[in-house]
């Protein structure tokens, strides 16, 4: 009788375990799952503020004055481009169009250089 | 029958007050039943803060893009202004929409620059209170 018992309990627990390992393995799934969509969502939230920080120094100024980037933004200034990366380890890049001299191409890229976000702003004559 | 002293001897009725041997049982501290109820408590507590996780995830990654996208939708406008502002005259009024709801509006300066920039309301915003459910 008590052997039949143990036994029983002995599937039992075999049994809640492999349950547990099943419910577990789906659940870190959903864990990992939300915690990259989170950072994701917090590099495209610091990828708009800085676009956006670039372009109101770009349509007032353009590439007339590159001081004012470096000066306002703190971004290391080159000859055809401004570039910074922040402590996110996000790089905020402007450039100047190709068909346009006066639109910016501003473009934010994570550490693995994909694109976060990017914008296309006119300079204001 | 009687004894030599010619009466009858008391009956012995003292029983002696022996305890039946009973089976003894062994209860274990956790019965059969108790470790599956708990492995299914654990795992629904698992699922359920998972789906709010992934939930609230969801929501602020919504909400990234959106900003994203007004910020977008913002600077077209602006630079059609821009456009705009270089055919007009100094003085005029010039504005364009931002999205369904908004428009963004300027004033041509000197040297066709843009004054006066503001973003105004042409329409009522009305809250979703859809459920993202079938219906």
């Amino acid at each position: 009788m008590n052997s039949s018992k143990s036994n029983l309990f002995l599937i039992e627990l075999i049994l809640g375990i492999m349950f547990f390992a099943v419910i577990a393995a789906v659940c870190i799934e959903l864990f990992s799952a939300s915690y990259k969509m989170e950072e994701n969502s917090s590099y495209m939230a610091v990828a708009v503020n800085e676009a956006s920080n670039v372009a109101e120094v770009a349509r007032n100024s353009g590439f007339d004055n590159m001081d004012a980037y470096r000066d306002i933004l703190g971004m290391t200034v080159e000859s055809d481009k401004a570039v910074k990366t922040n402590e996110y380890g996000l790089t905020s890049t402007i450039t100047q169009s190709l068909e346009d001299e006066n639109t910016y191409n501003i473009l934010i890229t994570d550490e693995e250089e994909q694109q976060v976000y990017s914008l296309l702003v006119k300079r204001d004559r | 029958m009687y004894n030599s002293y010619g009466f009858e001897p008391a009956k012995n009725t003292y029983k002696p007050d022996i305890k039946e041997d009973k089976e003894v049982k062994t209860r274990s501290a956790v019965n059969i039943g108790t470790v599956s109820m708990m492995m299914v408590f654990i795992g629904l507590c698992l699922v359920v803060l998972s789906a709010l996780c992934l939930s609230s995830a969801r929501g602020d990654y919504a909400l990234s893009v959106k900003m994203a996208n007004h910020n977008n939708e913002y600077y077209e406008a602006y630079n059609i202004l821009v456009d705009m502002a270089s055919e007009a005259s100094a003085g005029a009024q010039i504005e364009t929409a931002v999205n369904d709801y908004q428009q963004l509006k300027a004033t041509v300066g000197k040297d066709n620059r843009l004054e006066d920039i503001r973003v105004e309301n042409i329409d009522l915003w009305e809250s979703d209170l859809s459920l993202p459910v079938m219906q």
